[in-house]
C-alpha cells in the first residue's frame, strides 16, 4: 500500500517527463502509447490500491519532509482512504479512456507530443491534489491543474480566443487559488498544523459555527468555486471550450471541474463545524445548476451547452455536499464523469465529422452517418436526463431526496434541483434533436464518415458505464469516510423517484414537441418570450457585467494609476531609492583604483579597524564595547 | 594504519584524500613530459580519475573522529563535507577546461597540476586543526592560485591579475602569520585544541589577553582576505576580471569554500567562551562585505567583476552564519556554502563557455540578446541568477532563508537587516543580466559553437541541482548538519 | 601584564638612541670635506662607465629560484639524517618518497629546459 500510492502518483509523471523531454523526437505511436499507457498503468496500480482499501486498508504515510522549520512542518504524505481511491479511480480510469481517445482525434494534430505532455503532467497533479495527505500539498496540485488547465485551453496558441479563454480561466482560477492560501494561513496560524489527520483531530478545538472556522470554510469555498465553475466565477468554463475537445471532457467535465466537490467531501469535518459555510455552499451549488441550465436551453454551440450542463451538473454536487449528503455528491461525481466524458467524446467525433463546426443548427443525418457516435450519444442523454434505470437517474436523485426530505429551508433547494432536472431533459434533448437530426429534418444526404475505433471503443466503454454505474454501491463504500445515511422509508422513496421521472419526462416531451415535431412552435414560443429569451441567450449578461463592473473600472484604475500615480508617485520614490544606491555604488565604486598600493591601504586600515575594536573591547578606548 | 613514532601517531588514512589529490598531481606533472601536446586532453582525463579516487578515499572518513599528525589534522565529518565539494567543483572545472583552453590556446599540462595542487591545499585547509597546517593549507593554494591567474601568460590582464594577487595575497599572509604568532604566545600552543584549551581555562582570563585578541583579530584579517569580504576583498575584482575565466570560476567558489571550513574550525569549534569577542570584528566584516557587494555590483558592465561583487556579498552571507557561534547556525553556513558552491559554479561556467570566444566577451554589451542565440547557455544562466538573487524555488532561496533563520533564533537582528536590504539591492544586478540577456539583439546571427558534451553536462546538472535542492533542500541540509557538529 | 614588556620598551628606546649616535656623532667629531671624488663608488680603482642597475638575463633568476628551492630541499635532508637510526626503516621509506618527488621535479625542469642558459 505504501509503494502503491506513490506509484499511482509517479507513472503519470513519468509519461510526462518522457514525452515532454523525447517527445519531439520519437515517433508519433510511441508518444500515444507512453501518454496512454502510463495513465492505463496508473489505473491499473490504483485498481489494485482499491482492492486493498476493500480489504480494510488505509494509508496515512509521510514519505519525507519537505522542510521542517521550528513547529511548521510539511511533510509529504500521501492520503489514501475510500473517498480519495475513489478520485484515483475515476481520473485515472476514465483518464486512461479519454487518453487513448485522444490518439485517435489528435493525430492530425502537430502539436501531438506536446498534447500528451500535458494531458499527462494534468492527470498528475490531479492526483497529488487527491492523494496528498496535506494541505500544502493539496494546494500545489491544486495550482498544477490550473496551469495544466491553462496550457491545455491554451493548446492553439496561435488562435487569440484560446489564448484569452486561458488566460480568463487562470484568472479566476488564481482568485480561488489565494482564497486557498488564505485558509492554509488560517488554519496554520489557530491550530498549527496543515496535515489532515491533525487538522481534523484539532478542528474540534476552534468554537462551533464561530468567526474563524467560517472563514476558513468559506476561503476553501472560493477556492472550490473558482476551480468548479459555480456562481459567481463561473464565466471561464465556456470560454474554456476552446481547448481540444478531449481536454473539454477530461478536465472541465470529468475531473479537474469537480475538484471542489473533493475539497468540500475531503474537508467535511470543518464544514460540519460551520454550518453557515455549510448552507452557503448548498445555496451556492442549487443557484448555479439552475442558472446554468437555463442558459444551456439557449445556446447554439455544442460544446458550450455541454459546458453549462457540466457547470448545472457540478452545482448538484455542490448542493449536495453543501446538505450533508457526501456520498451521494461523490456518488454524483462518478456517474457524471462517466456521461459527461461520454458526451463530450462524442461530440468531438461529430464536430470531427463537421469540419471544426461546433453550430447544432448545421448538423444532421448522424444517426446514418455516425451510428456508433448516435447511440452513445443518446445514451448518455438519457443518463444525464434522470431516466429510469441508468446511472444518472440513482445520483440525481439520491440528491434531489437527499434536500426535499432534509428539514428546513433546504426544501426548496430540492425544489430548485428537481426544476433543473426537468430543464436538464430538456436542454440535452433539444441538443439531441437538434444536432442529431430527427429522420424527417434530415433532408440532407451529406456523407460522413464514423470516427476510429480507437475513438469509438472508449465511448462504448463509457456508455456502459454510463448505464451501469448506478448499480455501484459508492455510499455504503464511502460509509467509512462519511458515515451512514439517513434511511428513507420506501413510501417516500418511491414517490419521490416518480416525481424525478415525471420531471424528466415533461423536459423530454417539451423537447420532443419544440424540436422534432413542430419545430415552427420553437419560432414562436421564442417571440413570445422575446426578452427573457435573450436575456438567457446573452447568460444574462454575467461576462458583460463583470466588464462594467471589475474589468473596465480595473483598466481605467491601471491607466490611472499608469499615468498618474505610477511615474509620480511609485516611479518617484522607486527610482529616487534606486538613484540613491546607484549613486553610492558609483561613489564606492571609486575605491576600487587599479593601484596595488591603495588595495594595500585598504587591507591595512581594515587591520587597524580590528585593532581598534580591540582595544575597545579592552577598555582603552573611550568607546567600551561589549561586557 | 597508525604508526607512531616519539608520541606522534602517523595516520596517513586521515589524510589519504589529500595525498591522492597531491600525488595525482605529481604524476600528472610525469605525464606532461610524455604525452605529445596533442593529446594533452588525456591529462584531464587522468586527472578526474585521480579526483575520484579522492573522492572514493574520502566516503569512509564520515562520521569519524581521527586526529592525526599530533592534533594538526583531523579526518571528520566537516572535512568529509567539504572534500567532497571540493573534489565535486574541481572534477566540474577539470571537465569544462580542455575547450576552453584550446580555446585560448592555453591548454598546457601544468594547468592541471597547479589546480590539483590548489585542491589538495584546500583539502588540507578544511581538516587543518592547527595553525601550522592551516598556514600550510593556505599558503599550497593561495601559490598555485596565483600561477594560475597569470596562466594566460601573453595576456597583460591576467599578469597584472597574478601580481596584484601575489602583493595582496603576501602582504594578507604578513597578518594571517603575525596573528598565529600573536596567538601562539598567547596560548603556548599551535593545535587548535591547546588553544581551545587555555581559552575556556578559568586562570587563563582569555577576553581580556590581549595577544590573544590581537592575533585572532589578525588571523580573521588574513582569512577575511582568502574569502575575499570587504574591507579586504580589493584584489578580487581584478584578479576576477583579469584571470583566465576558468581560473575565475574555480576559485571563486573553492576558495571561499575552504576558507570558510577554516573560519568555522577556528571561531566556533576553538574561540567559543570567547564569542563576545569575535562577534564583533566579524559582523562588521559581513556587513561591510554586504554593503559594498551589493552596491558596487550595480555599477559593473563587466559580467566577471559584477559577479566578483556578488562573490564579496556572499561572503556576507556566509560569515553571517558564523555569527551565532552554534553548531547548529553553522550548518546553515554550510548550506548556504554548498548552494553558493553550485550555483555561483555554474554561472561562471556559462561566462566561461560565452567567453571560450574571446575575453572580451565578459563585457555585459555582448550578452545582449544571448537567449536568441544560444537559448540553453542563457536559460541556464538565469536559473543561476535568480538563485544568487535568492528567489524560489531554487536553492539560494533557501540558503538564504536558513541563515537568516539562524540569525533569528540567535536574535541578532542589525546584520539581519542590513542582509535583508541589501537582498533587495542585489536583485536590480541579477535581474539585470536576465533583462539583457532577453533584450533584442541588434543582429539575428545564431552562433553555431557546440558546447561539448563535458560542459553541457556540466551546466546541465548544475542548472538541475539548483531547482532540485531549491524544491527538496533536506538532503543537503541533513548532511550540512552532521558535518556542522565540530570536533578537535 | 603589559608591564612585563617594560624592559622589552627600554631596549627598544636604547637600540635608536645607539643607532642615532652612531650615525651621526662620527661625521661630526670627524669633520667633512665635500669633493667629486667622494661621491665616486670607488674612491681609488676603476672609474664606473655605466649604472649600477644593469638588467639580468631571465635565465638567471630561473636557475638562482631552482637552487634555492632544490637547495632548501637538500637542508631538510640533515635533520633527517641525525635521527635516521632511531626513525629506522620507516624513516628511510619517507625519506625515499620525498627524494623521489624531487627527482620527479628535476626531470620536470630539465626536461622543460629550464636548466639550459640562453638558447
Amino acid at each position: 500500500m505504501d509503494t502503491l500510492a506513490p506509484l499511482v502518483l509517479l507513472t503519470p509523471l513519468a509519461g510526462f517527463l518522457v514525452n515532454a523531454l523525447f517527445g519531439r523526437v520519437l515517433p508519433r505511436r510511441v508518444v500515444g502509447w507512453i501518454g496512454a499507457g502510463s495513465i492505463g498503468l496508473a489505473f491499473v496500480f490504483a485498481l489494485v490500491a482499491l482492492s486493498q482499501v476493500l480489504g480494510g486498508q488505509r494509508l496515512d504515510q509521510t514519505y519525507f519532509t519537505w522542510w521542517q522549520s521550528a513547529d511548521f512542518n510539511v511533510p509529504f504524505n500521501l492520503y489514501l482512504d475510500q473517498l480519495s481511491t475513489l478520485m484515483i479511480l475515476v481520473i485515472t480510469g476514465v483518464g486512461f479512456l479519454i487518453h487513448v481517445y485522444s490518439v485517435g482525434y489528435m493525430r492530425e494534430d502537430p502539436g501531438y507530443s506536446r498534447f500528451f505532455a500535458y494531458m499527462n503532467l494534468f492527470v498528475f497533479t490531479m492526483l497529488l491534489l487527491v492523494l496528498s495527505g496535506n494541505l500544502l500539498w493539496l494546494i500545489i496540485g491544486w495550482a498544477g491543474v490550473g496551469l495544466s488547465s491553462y496550457l491545455l485551453i491554451g493548446f492553439w496558441f496561435e488562435r487569440t480566443s484560446a489564448v484569452l479563454a486561458a488566460r480568463k480561466a487562470f484568472v479566476m482560477n488564481t482568485i480561488g487559488d489565494v482564497g486557498m492560501v488564505f485558509a492554509a494561513f488560517l488554519i496554520f496560524l489557530n491550530l498549527r498544523v496543515l496535515d489532515y489527520q491533525g487538522l481534523f483531530s484539532r478542528v474540534h478545538q476552534l468554537p462551533k459555527g464561530g468567526v474563524v472556522i467560517t472563514a476558513i470554510c468559506l476561503l476553501l469555498l472560493l477556492g472550490a468555486v473558482a476551480k468548479s465553475a459555480q456562481l459567481p466565477l463561473h464565466t471561464w468554463l465556456p470560454d474554456a471550450m476552446e481547448g481540444p475537445t478531449p481536454v473539454s471532457a477530461l478536465i472541465h467535465a470529468a475531473t479537474m471541474v469537480t475538484a471542489g466537490v473533493y475539497l468540500v467531501a475531503r474537508m467535511h469535518l470543518l464544514y460540519d463545524w460551520a454550518p453557515a459555510a455549510a448552507a452557503t455552499v448548498a445555496v451556492i451549488g442549487g443557484l448555479t445548476a439552475l442558472f446554468a441550465a437555463t442558459i444551456g436551453t439557449s445556446q447554439v454551440d455544442i460544446k458550450r451547452i455541454l459546458a453549462y450542463s457540466t457547470m448545472s451538473q457540478i452545482g448538484y454536487m455542490f448542493l449536495a455536499v453543501g446538505i450533508g449528503a457526501y456520498a451521494a455528491g461523490m456518488f454524483h461525481f462518478m456517474t457524471h464523469a462517466f456521461f459527461k466524458a461520454l458526451l463530450f467524446m462524442a461530440a468531438g467525433n461529430v464536430i470531427h465529422a463537421f469540419h471544426d463546426d461546433q453550430d447544432i443548427r448545421h448538423m444532421g443525418n448522424l444517426r446514418a452517418g455516425l451510428p456508433i457516435t448516435f447511440w452513445t450519444f443518446l445514451i448518455g442523454t438519457l443518463s444525464i436526463s434522470g431516466f429510469p434505470l441508468f446511472a444518472g437517474f440513482f445520483s440525481k436523485d439520491e440528491i434531489i431526496r437527499a434536500a426535499l426530505s432534509a428539514p428546513g429551508a433546504e426544501f426548496w433547494l430540492g425544489v430548485i434541483a428537481l426544476i433543473t432536472a426537468g430543464l436538464t431533459a430538456y436542454y440535452m434533448f433539444r441538443l439531441f434533436f437538434i444536432a442529431f437530426g430527427w429522420e424527417w429534418l434530415s433532408h440532407d444526404d451529406r456523407h460522413l464518415h464514423e470516427a476510429l475505433p480507437v475513438q469509438t471503443v472508449p465511448i462504448i466503454i463509457l456508455a456502459v458505464g454510463a448505464v451501469v454505474g448506478g448499480y455501484v454501491p459508492v455510499a455504503s463504500f464511502l460509509s467509512p469516510v462519511f458515515g451512514h445515511a439517513v434511511e428513507v422509508g420506501a413510501g417516500a422513496f418511491i414517490g419521490l423517484a416518480a416525481l424525478s421521472v415525471l420531471v424528466a419526462l415533461v423536459g423530454f416531451l417539451t423537447a420532443y414537441l419544440l424540436h422534432a415535431r413542430r419545430p415552427d412552435l420553437a419560432l414562436v414560443w421564442r417571440a413570445r418570450l422575446g426578452p427573457i429569451h435573450t436575456l438567457v441567450e446573452h447568460k444574462y449578461y454575467v461576462d458583460e457585467l463583470y466588464d462594467r463592473v471589475f474589468v473596465r473600472p480595473g483598466l481605467a484604475l491601471a491607466r490611472f494609476l499608469n499615468d498618474i500615480v505610477e511615474p509620480r508617485v511609485i516611479d518617484g520614490a522607486v527610482n529616487g531609492v534606486a538613484d540613491f544606491f546607484l549613486l553610492e555604488a558609483r561613489e564606492f565604486r571609486l575605491i576600487q583604483t587599479g593601484r596595488v598600493g591603495t588595495y594595500a591601504l585598504w587591507t591595512l586600515g581594515g587591520a587597524i579597524g580590528v585593532v581598534l575594536v580591540v582595544a575597545a573591547f579592552l577598555g582603552y578606548l573611550p568607546v567600551r564595547l561589549g561586557g | 594504519m597508525t604508526i607512531n613514532i616519539s608520541g606522534i601517531g602517523i595516520d596517513y588514512g586521515a589524510i589519504l584524500p589529500e595525498l591522492v589529490v597531491a600525488g595525482t598531481a605529481i604524476v600528472v606533472l610525469f605525464l606532461e613530459l610524455v604525452v605529445p601536446p596533442d593529446r594533452r586532453r588525456w591529462l584531464a582525463a587522468v586527472t578526474v580519475i585521480g579526483l575520484l579516487g579522492a573522492l572514493v578515499a574520502t566516503i569512509p572518513l564520515w562520521g569519524q573522529n581521527r586526529s592525526a599528525f599530533g592534533d594538526t589534522v583531523i579526518a571528520d565529518s566537516l572535512a568529509v563535507f567539504f572534500n567532497v565539494l571540493l573534489i565535486a567543483i574541481t572534477i566540474a572545472t577539470v571537465a569544462i577546461s580542455p575547450r576552453y583552453l584550446h580555446a585560448l590556446d592555453l591548454d598546457y599540462g601544468e594547468y592541471y597540476i597547479l589546480i590539483l595542487g590548489a585542491t589538495a591545499g584546500m583539502m588540507l585547509l578544511a581538516a587543518a586543526t592547527s595553525l601550522m597546517t592551516i598556514f600550510l593549507g593556505i599558503e599550497l593554494l593561495s601559490i598555485s592560485l596565483y600561477v594560475l591567474s597569470g596562466f594566460a601568460r601573453t595576456t597583460l590582464r591576467s599578469q597584472e591579475s597574478a601580481l596584484k594577487y601575489l602583493l595582496l595575497g603576501g602582504f594578507a599572509t604578513g597578518f594571517l602569520l603575525y596573528g598565529m604568532a600573536l596567538i601562539y604566545g598567547a596560548t603556548g600552543s599551535t593545535t587548535l585544541r591547546g588553544i581551545a584549551a587555555f581559552t575556556t581555562a578559568a586562570s587563563s582570563n582569555a577576553a581580556g589577553n590581549v595577544l590573544l585578541l590581537l592575533g585572532i583579530g589578525f588571523l580573521s584579517v588574513g582569512l577575511a582576505f582568502k574569502a575575499s569580504a570587504a574591507p579586504f576583498h580589493m584584489w578580487t575584482p581584478d584578479v576576477y576580471e583579469g584571470a583566465p575565466t576558468i581560473v575565475t570560476t574555480f576559485m571563486s567558489v573553492a576558495t571561499k569554500s575552504a576558507a570558510f571550513a577554516a573560519v568555522g574550525r577556528v571561531f566556533i569549534a576553538t574561540f567559543p567562551s570567547i564569542s563576545s569577542r569575535w562577534y564583533f570584528p566579524l559582523a562588521l566584516i559581513a556587513i561591510f562585505s554586504l554593503f559594498i557587494g551589493n552596491l558596487v555590483a550595480i555599477t559593473q558592465d563587466n559580467i566577471k567583476r559584477m559577479l566578483a561583487y556578488s562573490g564579496i556579498a556572499h561572503a556576507g552571507y556566509i560569515l553571517l552564519g558564523v555569527l551565532p557561534g552554534t553548531a547548529q547556525a553553522f550548518s546553515a553556513t554550510l548550506f548556504y556554502i554548498a548552494a553558493y558552491s553550485v550555483m555561483n559554479f555554474g554561472a561562471f561556467a556559462v561566462v566561461t563557455a560565452v567567453a571560450a570566444g574571446g575575453e572580451q566577451n565578459a563585457d555585459l554589451s555582448h550578452w545582449r540578446g544571448l537567449f536568441y542565440r544560444r537559448p540553453f547557455l542563457a536559460t541556464v544562466m538565469t536559473i543561476f541568477m535568480l538563485s544568487l538573487a535568492g528567489i524560489p524555488p531554487t536553492v539560494g532561496f533557501f540558503a538564504k532563508l536558513f541563515v537568516f533563520q539562524a540569525l533569528v533564533n540567535a536574535q541578532i537582528w542589525a546584520p539581519l537587516i542590513v542582509a535583508v536590504i541589501m537582498t533587495i539591492v542585489s536583485f536590480y544586478y541579477y535581474l539585470r543580466v536576465i533583462v539583457i540577456m532577453l533584450a533584442a539583439p541588434d543582429e539575428v546571427a545564431v552562433e553555431k559553437r557546440p558546447l561539448g558534451i563535458p560542459t553541457s553536462t556540466v551546466l546541465g546538472v548544475a542548472g538541475l541541482a539548483t531547482v532540485v535542492l531549491g524544491i527538496f533542500p533536506a538532503v543537503v541540509l541533513d548532511w550540512a548538519t552532521r558535518a556542522a557538529s565540530l570536533h578537535f | 601584564m603589559l608591564s612585563d614588556y617594560f624592559p622589552l620598551l627600554i631596549f627598544l628606546i636604547a637600540v635608536f638612541v645607539f643607532g642615532l649616535i652612531a650615525l651621526y656623532l662620527p661625521p661630526w667629531l670627524a669633520g667633512h670635506l665635500d669633493s667629486a671624488a667622494k661621491d665616486l663608488p670607488y674612491e681609488s680603482g676603476i672609474v664606473p662607465r655605466t649604472g649600477a642597475r644593469r638588467r639580468f638575463a631571465i635565465s638567471f633568476y630561473l636557475t638562482a629560484m631552482l637552487f634555492i628551492i632544490f637547495d632548501i630541499e637538500a637542508i631538510f635532508i640533515y635533520p633527517w639524517a641525525v635521527n635516521v637510526k632511531g626513525l629506522g626503516w620507516f624513516g628511510v621509506a619517507e625519506m625515499a618518497v620525498f627524494v623521489a618527488v624531487l627527482l620527479v621535479a628535476l626531470i620536470y625542469v630539465w626536461r622543460k629546459g629550464a636548466l639550459e642558459w640562453g638558447s
